[in-house]
């Protein structure tokens, strides 16, 4: 459907693309150049629920499909994304606004975790042992259970989802993505993708729209579970009602991560893993740092030098290679986090390095922010406590590293956190104790590979299994315990 | 033009192989030496293959969470001669031949160094780096 020349998305149920029925859609606009992309439909009850009828549908077949033949799809899919892995990137950044590199790097990602998923025949396992009692054995088979889901934000559209649905589909269930409204297009093409691959009908399926879809997907009897990356808040809505309704749930939430930087930090390899740490993807990453914690005399050398390498950052059109950091996902988001800093400055922190204004030459729609730097922050303050989501770094200094930890701690959030050390001791008692997810030693994004768990703690995570490797297998499966005899 | 990402160090390498895949088509067929014709030959044929190594590289090893901002790596630098004079003899296509490869081989060497905080792409370009030396030495020793 096209409305004034501009298409609304279509959603994928049981093997077709269908036009929604939808009357209400939001715009899907290039946040570098302003330009209207695409127009994405808010389903309806109804149109979820023939989603969740083709999973139902599929599913019985599906479980019974040899784990090996499974996963042979999952080899076809990751092949086709690797042939098309610089259009897929291209469309990536034209709808979320990440630049080139970032695109390309989160598609990397995305594929990693479809290989990782190929190992499901092996961690799909169950063990047994022989003569519990004399002649009674027991077995654990891993089952899977049906229709899941996942409701994906709009920082990661191309790999988020694939946290969750190889591993599902590969453990015998089936899927629906519920796409970000605001960035739909990259999963469009993915499945654009996938539908050519002969993947069974009703095994994969994709419906957008907003809280009417995800409610419908949550009230049905139908589906098991689901997971959700986004804001806290929201994570804490649908986790309530998710146990309400006796589904299983994975939330991940929002973030506030710190980074600690001791004085005998290896400062010339530091800087560069912190500006990207702050600053890559435009912080909008629940990875991002957001709290620069310079412990002792590494205050004033570090300040120094985080202020003259961000600003070198190129800020740009993310199409174009050689710009570092694309602009804020929306006009929303970048009004956020203008308000943010001006926050920073009414409470008094003291702005370094002020990206506000900045003007990209043939991009003046666009919804940019240059790198932002507030020093002399203190830990009450709004910009060291709330998450911003944006490219802006609090310089915190500190006397020690019992002192970080205790700020570490007194935040809610717990999603990741690094210290910069050439300290084994110190990173031991870095990694030991504080209480986040994530943990980066000299690094300064500690974003897990597919075969690890994306950690979180506190408020940046609910539930008891994360996404991606060994803990997707256990989200997706049941143990059920089997005890035999024979006469 | 300032190589600023690890995209646009590939871009740039991208762009270098196929200014001297054009080079090496546009001589094939004007020297009269046969090993010098071979070895443009295989030149050529190595050009083709590096593209595609060059794409992979790309897709494989750009690791989002390391990508780091380069500075001090300006194309310019490595800007490739490719002209021949008019009437110049096998000699002199040879020489620019060889100023090509060592050029190349320079660009890969530098480039290498600055995204050694993506070591196995970095390890690539040496390797690239190399084969460009080799064939500056072949190129030498052709006639």
């Amino acid at each position: 459907m096209n409305i004034l020349g501009v298409e609304v998305v279509k959603n994928y149920i049981n093997g077709r693309w269908v036009e929604s029925k939808a009357k209400e859609t939001q715009d899907v606009i290039n946040p570098a150049t302003g330009e209207l992309l695409a127009k994405t439909p808010m389903s309806t009850r109804e149109e979820t629920l023939q989603a969740i009828e083709a999973g139902m549908a599929a599913f019985a077949r599906w479980r019974a499909t040899p784990a090996l033949t499974r996963v042979r799809h999952l080899n076809r899919i990751r092949d086709a994304f690797e042939e098309n892995f610089e259009e897929l990137s291209k469309i990536l950044t034209m709808e979320q606004g990440k630049a080139l590199d970032e695109s390309r790097g989160e598609y990397r990602r995305t594929i990693e975790n479809l290989e990782c998923a190929t190992s499901v025949p092996s961690l799909q396992m169950g063990y047994n042992t022989e003569d519990i009692a004399s002649g009674i054995d027991e077995m654990v088979i891993k089952q899977p259970l049906g229709v899941f889901f996942c409701v994906a934000p709009f920082n990661f559209p191309g790999m988020v989802p694939t946290w969750f649905w190889p591993f599902a589909i590969g453990c015998g269930n089936t899927y629906i993505v519920k796409p970000s409204p605001q960035v739909p297009m990259s999963q469009v093409k993915q499945f654009e993708i996938i539908h050519e691959l002969g993947l069974p009908k009703g095994v994969m399926n994709m419906i957008h729209g907003g809280p009417e879809a995800v409610n419908a997907l949550l009230e049905s009897p139908d589906t098991v579970g689901m997971s959700f990356v986004g804001s806290t808040r929201v994570g804490k809505l649908l986790y309530k009602k998710a146990g309400e309704q006796g589904k299983r749930a994975q939330v991940q939430g929002g973030a506030k991560n710190f980074l600690t930087v001791m004085p005998d930090a290896n400062l010339e390899r530091t800087v560069p893993a912190l500006l990207t740490s702050f600053f890559g993807c435009a912080g909008q990453r629940c990875l991002s740092g957001a709290v620069l914690l310079a412990v002792g005399e590494i205050y004033e050398p570090l300040k120094k030098a985080v202020v003259e390498g961000a600003k070198n950052i190129i800020v740009g059109y993310g199409l174009e290679e050689g710009v570092q950091m694309g602009p804020m996902a929306s006009k929303q988001g970048m009004d956020n986090v203008l308000g943010f800093i001006d926050k920073g400055i009414e409470e008094g922190a003291d702005l370094l390095l002020d990206g506000r204004g900045i003007q990209i030459p043939g991009y003046e729609e666009g919804f940019f922010i240059g790198p932002n730097i507030f020093a002399d922050v203190k830990p009450t303050m709004t910009i060291a406590r709330e998450e911003i989501f944006g490219p802006v770094m609090s310089i915190i200094p500190v006397k020690g590293l019992d002192e970080a930890i205790d700020i570490i701690h007194a935040n809610r959030y717990g999603n990741a956190s690094s210290v910069f050390t050439t300290s084994g001791k110190t990173a031991r008692d870095y990694q030991y104790r504080v209480k986040a997810g994530n943990i980066g030693i000299n690094i300064g994004v500690a974003a897990p590979i597919a075969t690890f768990p994306f950690s979180g703690m506190k408020d940046s995570f609910l539930g008891d299994l994360h996404g991606q490797g060994q803990d997707a297998v256990s989200f997706f499966t049941e143990n059920k315990v089997v005890i035999t005899r024979w006469f | 033009m300032e190589l600023t990402t690890f995209g646009a160090v590939v871009k740039s390498a991208l762009d270098l192989e196929a200014e001297v895949s054009g080079f090496y088509e546009s001589v094939i067929d004007v020297t009269t030496d046969p090993n010098l014709s071979k070895l443009f030959e295989a030149l050529l044929l190595r050009g083709q293959k590096r593209i595609k190594t060059l794409l992979r590289i790309r897709r494989e090893n750009v690791t989002e969470m390391i990508l780091e901002p380069i500075a001090g790596l300006d194309s310019d630098a490595y800007k490739p001669v490719t002209a021949i004079p008019k009437g110049a003899d096998v000699g002199v296509v040879r020489e620019i031949a060889i100023a090509l490869e060592t050029r190349v081989d320079e660009f890969y060497m530098h480039a290498a160094a600055k995204i050694d905080f993506l070591s196995e792409a970095a390890y690539a370009l040496e390797l690239l780096a190399d084969a460009n030396s080799e064939a500056a030495q072949s190129l030498r020793a052709a006639i």
